[in-house]
């Protein structure tokens, strides 16, 4: 039982990183109705961003996540003005960008950096133990950070000034335009607003899994899949589905062999689009 | 018709067989050896050079491994043309180096090494992954290409095939070391392992299993990993769990490092690592990651635990190449490539099938020249040629500068320095079908050292 209850902790500490990889996707889904597939790319990209501020310029680790977000923030509105905004409304255009963007990004990566792991510590001890549970501390602040961040997206979108302006676009950007709105501005502030947001997720994760060029691939993966199964664009959604899978396949590895485990959060994804395909929480017209 | 239907007695069916048989024996041995005597060596010989091929990943993860691994292939025929390249039939020939992309993968290096073939490369060397060999296995043959490869696995490196030179120890070989060091000198008496799920991680697992159980100690928790898992923590916890006293990661690159680190911050953070796979200094991790990989025992060859003016040299040169430091994967390209280039001037021929036969004589007799310092090797009837490479086991030191010093630094114990990483000739593997279970595929040190006895072994110390 203890054993069991450990790994459920490492699977909602597990959802809690997953929520925070697809967050960003989640966000550009929900208001551009853009299917990002540099996603994983740009969130390798913005790791490399906080690893190089903290090694080159010594940054501590919250002025290199920082550094991250701005940066990859600036990034993210650049390849909306320039990559799709010009592609928007031709979906495999858009489609073939972003995978194209992101083999070129990756090829860069490793031909700029190499191809070895990189890591930032964050100082501290590796774990706190509660009674007889093992918490990894790195592991807590990005469940930590997850939980906050997507709390603060939630508010943005649905409590705010800016977050109705932003639910008037996705929900019909011509219409946003009469009443005044410039629908191209916010598609390139929540493009950058994703963007920054994937590179945040990755600081936050680069002491858990190491940073590579390779990190994209499980980033763009798992971001798709949480934002399936939680309701496209829906940003609760992205925390619950994280959560789900993050727990499935803890225990999926805990309980079964390393070949069979990574089945069991597909299945739970196709049985979710097979009995309800608008995800958990998706329904029309709805965002947060 | 009367010829047809004559009546045959069973003595003349028997006789007419015969007679086939003898018939058909006779010009295959003479066809066999007028085809063999046939062979036109100017397709080995492509506009005077002689193609040396290399199939590893370009791309992609891996690449922390291919690297050093591509380039150690590239020097190593650059000394080799700077001294008038390799002379054959009274001619000297300069080498080319064509580089497939494997990939990772059984496609991507069945790929590449189909267009080699097509373009008459009759050798190639790397394939990091267990997939792509197993895939090139077999038509490398049928090609006349010889295989130089370091991956092990009985499924693999243990099959019929007669151009294969396998260029690094043996899994049987160097498991049950790793096993007497763990029980008497670290003192583990339970064991939690994590493997990569194929037959190279079954070798070490079961190699290492077979001796430690008989010295009594337990293994407990056996996992697997995949290439492209990330996480770790169910894994860890169930080793944590189990209390076991060592971890024994087998896998290397970016998911050993990763497991590593995970291991440190998941709960298991006093007790001891043991390695196999691609580790190097790149495993290190900057910035505050060294921590989670330091001490770990690995084994290395000579080479990756010694340092002399040739490392710095190649330290610095691969270095400013790649970004990316001396590994045993440097190692394996290096002297391999040397060993097969300088059989052909021993052969006096490129044909792969007389260049192989040459190997074991030149281990021998240019050990001192290599690196690694071969104790020649071990000739199979079908299954190829096995170098046989002393080995150490060492401990990682990652506070090591690694362009002025080795990343590896030999244990304490003379039985762990200079261990022989090879099966003896004796051993019933080299000539049995991989999957026969009357084969005693992982003997423990016990049986592994009268095997040696019984074989009249003699095994040459070698100077760090």
């Amino acid at each position: 039982m203890h054993l069991f209850v450990q790994q459920v902790i490492n699977g909602v500490l597990l959802g809690g990183m997953f929520a925070l990889m697809s967050i960003g996707l989640s966000l550009v889904f929900g208001i551009m109705k853009t299917a990002n597939f540099a996603y994983g790319a740009l969130y390798m990209l913005g790791g490399y961003v906080a690893y190089w501020s903290s090694v080159l310029l010594h940054a501590p680790y919250p002025v290199a996540v920082l550094a991250a977000f701005v940066v990859m923030f600036g990034a993210g509105i650049l390849i909306e003005v320039a990559g799709f905004e010009p592609l928007r409304g031709n979906e495999d255009a858009t489609l073939i960008f972003g995978l194209g963007l992101a083999l070129v990004l990756r090829g860069g990566a490793i031909l700029a950096w190499g191809s070895q792991s990189r890591f930032i510590a964050t100082g501290g001890p590796g774990s706190v133990e509660i009674g007889s549970f093992i918490f990894p501390t790195a592991r807590l602040w990005a469940g930590i950070a997850s939980f906050a961040i997507v709390g603060a997206i939630y508010v943005l979108v649905s409590r705010t000034r800016w977050g109705r302006v932003m639910r008037a676009v996705a929900d019909n950007a011509r219409r946003a335009s009469l009443l005044g709105i410039n629908a191209r501005v916010v598609y390139w502030l929540v493009f950058g607003l994703g963007t920054g947001l994937s590179a945040v997720a990755c600081v936050f994760l680069i002491p858990v899994f190491s940073l590579s060029p390779t990190v994209d691939e499980s980033a763009l993966y798992i971001g798709f899949a949480v934002v399936i199964l939680g309701g496209l664009g829906n940003i609760v959604g992205c925390a619950v589905a994280g959560m789900i899978l993050g727990i499935v396949t803890t225990l999926a590895y805990g309980y079964t062999v390393s070949t069979i485990a990574p089945v069991f959060p597909l299945l739970v994804l196709v049985l979710t689009l097979v009995f309800r395909p608008q995800g958990l929480f998706g329904t029309r017209g709805r965002l947060a | 018709m009367s010829i047809l239907f004559r009546e045959a007695t069973r003595r003349d069916v028997f006789r007419g067989s015969a007679k086939t048989a003898g018939a058909l024996l006779l010009s295959t041995a003479l066809g066999g050896r007028v085809a063999h005597a046939a062979v036109n060596t100017e397709k080995f010989l492509q506009n005077g050079k002689i193609a040396f091929g290399t199939i590893l990943p370009l791309s992609g993860g891996f690449t922390v491994v291919s690297q050093p691994w591509i380039h150690a292939i590239q020097y190593a025929i650059e000394e080799i043309n700077a001294v008038g390249g390799v002379k054959v039939g009274g001619q000297s020939y300069q080498v080319v180096n064509p580089i497939g992309d494997e990939m990772y993968s059984a496609a991507g290096g069945l790929a590449a090494f189909k267009k080699m073939a097509a373009d008459n490369v009759h050798y190639t060397g790397g394939y990091v992954s267990v997939e792509a060999p197993a895939a090139v296995q077999g038509i490398n043959v049928r090609n006349n290409a010889m295989l130089i490869e370091g991956i092990t696995g009985k499924d693999l490196c243990l099959t019929n095939n007669t151009l294969r030179f396998y260029e690094y120890a043996l899994a049987q070989a160097t498991g049950p070391y790793m096993a007497h060091y763990a029980f008497h000198v670290l003192k583990a008496r339970r064991v939690g392992s994590i493997e990569l799920a194929n037959t190279w991680g079954n070798d070490f697992y079961m190699s290492f299993r077979r001796t430690f159980e008989q010295l009594g100690g337990k293994m407990l928790e056996r996992s697997f990993l995949e290439p492209s898992q990330t996480d770790y923590s169910a894994e860890i916890s169930k080793m944590v769990n189990a209390k076991v006293d060592l971890f024994y990661i087998i896998m290397g690159d970016g998911p050993g490092s990763a497991v590593a680190l995970q291991a440190r911050n998941g709960g298991l953070s006093g007790i001891p690592l043991m390695a196999q796979g691609a580790w190097g200094p790149e495993m290190f991790q900057e910035a505050g990651g060294a921590p989670s990989i330091d001490g770990t025992v690995y084994p290395g060859a000579r080479p990756y635990v010694t340092w002399d003016e040739a490392h710095t040299k190649l330290a610095a040169r691969l270095h400013k190449d790649t970004n990316l430091w001396l590994n045993n994967w440097f190692w394996h390209g290096y002297d391999s490539t040397k060993i097969v280039l300088w059989a052909m001037e021993k052969a006096n021929s490129p044909d792969p099938r007389e260049v192989i036969r040459a190997i074991p004589a030149v281990a021998t007799e240019r050990a001192n020249e290599l690196m690694i310092r071969p104790q020649g090797a071990v000739t199979t009837k079908d299954k190829g040629v096995f170098l046989k490479i002393p080995m150490w086991l060492g401990r990682f030191n990652a506070k090591a500068d690694f362009m002025k010093e080795t990343a590896l630094v030999p244990v304490e114990g003379e039985m762990y320095r200079g261990l022989p990483g090879w099966m003896p000739e004796n051993w019933e593997g080299y000539t049995a079908n991989p999957h026969s279970s009357k084969v005693n595929w992982y003997p423990t040190l016990d049986e592994l050292l009268a095997m040696r006895k019984a074989a009249g072994e003699k095994i040459v110390s070698v100077s760090l």
